[in-house]
């Protein structure tokens, strides 16, 4: 029984003497998870039964032209232009405007990292996105600055290991246990998921003990007790209704 | 049933010497044995608005953005670049941007509303900067909608491969994506006339849930009622 916050940094770099092979091709995505390229987990990410995944943030290398710096067939600097896509099982989060699978955001919407004199992320996961019990989760990479072709045509013969070709982060928070079953009370109810909600939730049974918590009674005790948090929110400016 | 948090993005970048669009999207960007990039910045004529989905310029899609009958879209942020540009929102055949005298206008200025490269230009970096259209735009099932982007200057004259990402325009819409169930009860908010946003839907859906517990509690204390005491038959 835990609420845990956790992240996962994929990272890119060279491989030393350069071989093809060693880099994802542009225009083909990759699993941060288990692609062959960067670091990646032995197992795809699958919600177990106890479990429940709120994916709340984001984001990749910014910048759209390569900008190679090759000095005698060394490769020390390459931006991707990659792109994030979020996928739930078989489904992609990200559509375009006619309804067509897209690439997703881009590492100039969803920067990572951030520096001192970086603009605020123009893209941000709001609402955030539940993965259920039973479902599978990834994220795919897509960069658009062809590495293999410039290498080729350079004569590149080697990407060290300081230099990072891309980047990527994400940060989610996991429920498991009795936590993950409060998460689908609360979806039951329409209460948006979080950490505040859960531990609220948590209190309310606590004060109940004994109680059976399956009655109708209880239902709309949680519901009238939400509504009240909800507005001592709102006075105190955590959150609004509005638009 | 689903809220998505969606984005769109177009950049004026186009590979090769003689297409000025890429209708699948952003393109694949290749680079010559000296690095640079072979493709272009097509060029953009001044006071010419152009689609950033359908306007035959840089990324593009196949066929105009048109919402389905279960789709409802609240677009709340929007930006572009560079700063001689501005960035209107068109649904169906209307402007959302217009002058004080009730004319279109080249929409919000790129300075107001960036959407700048990572390599900012010295001097912008502490740009006012608004993220949010508030109150955000609506479209509904059904409506067709585009985003137009104008600039006040020539830019990219001559098409030229671009040297930095500060040479490249861009422009960018997130919007709000309900569909299915959700998008119906975006429909009765808007009736009522309550703001459409992702924490009124879902309140709207506890209200719905706690309207069905009173019910169903009536119904019980009904059927308790009527009964009282009275033996129960078997039939």
């Amino acid at each position: 029984m835990a609420i845990t916050i956790q992240n996962y940094e994929w990272r890119l770099t060279g491989q030393g003497a350069y071989v093809a092979t060693d880099y994802p091709s542009a225009g083909n995505d990759l699993s941060l998870f288990i692609s062959p390229f960067g670091n990646r987990i032995e197992i795809p990410p699958f919600v177990k039964e106890d479990e429940f995944v709120v994916i709340d943030k984001f984001g990749s290398t910014p910048g759209v032209l390569a900008d190679p710096v090759l000095a005698a067939g060394v490769l020390s600097n390459w931006i991707p232009n990659g792109f994030l896509q979020i996928v739930i099982n078989t489904t992609g989060y990200y559509q375009d405007p006619q309804n067509t699978w897209e690439y997703g955001i881009s590492g100039d919407a969803a920067p990572y990292p951030l520096g001192l004199t970086d603009i605020p992320a123009h893209y941000s996961l709001t609402p955030p996105i539940y993965v259920l019990p039973e479902q599978t989760w990834d994220f795919r990479y897509t960069m658009m600055n062809d590495l293999q072709g410039y290498a080729a045509a350079a004569v590149v013969t080697s990407i060290p290991t300081t230099t990072l070709i891309a980047e990527c982060y994400l940060q989610y928070y996991l429920f498991n246990g009795a936590d993950a079953l409060i998460c689908h009370q609360l979806l039951e109810l329409g209460i948006p998921i979080t950490v505040d909600n859960v531990e609220w939730y948590k209190r309310m049974l606590l004060e109940q003990r004994g109680l059976d918590t399956e009655t109708w009674e209880h239902y709309l005790k949680v519901s009238q007790a939400y509504r009240d948090i909800e507005k001592k929110r709102e006075k105190y400016g955590r959150r609004t209704r509005k638009a | 049933m689903s809220i998505r948090r969606q984005a769109y993005e177009w950049r004026n970048i186009v590979p090769g010497t003689t297409t000025t669009v890429c209708n699948t999207g952003h393109p694949i960007l290749t680079y010559d044995a000296a690095g640079a990039v072979e493709a272009r910045a097509i060029q953009l004529n001044a006071d010419q608005s152009i689609d950033i989905m359908v306007g035959d310029i840089g990324n593009n899609l196949e066929m105009p953005a048109e919402l389905r009958a279960h789709q409802f879209i609240i677009i709340d942020s929007i930006g572009c670049y560079p700063y001689q540009a501005g960035i209107n929102i068109r649904i169906g055949t209307t402007r959302y941007f217009q002058n004080p005298d009730g004319i279109p206008d080249r929409g919000m200025p790129a300075s107001a509303m960036p959407f700048q490269p990572i390599t900012i230009p010295a001097g912008r970096q502490n740009l006012g900067y608004y993220d949010k259209l508030v109150p955000p735009v609506y479209v509904l099932p059904g409506q067709p909608w585009g985003i137009e982007f104008t600039s006040w200057a020539t830019l990219n004259a001559g098409s030229p491969a671009p040297s930095t990402d500060n040479d490249i325009a861009r422009a960018y819409v997130r919007y709000l994506l309900i569909d299915g169930p959700d998008q119906l009860i975006a429909m009765k908010l808007l009736k009522a006339n309550i703001p459409v946003s992702a924490d009124n839907i879902q309140w709207y859906k506890q209200e719905l849930i706690r309207s069905k517990i009173k019910q169903d509690m009536g119904i019980k204390a009904t059927l308790e009622e009527t009964l009282g005491d009275s033996p129960r038959k078997v039939i």
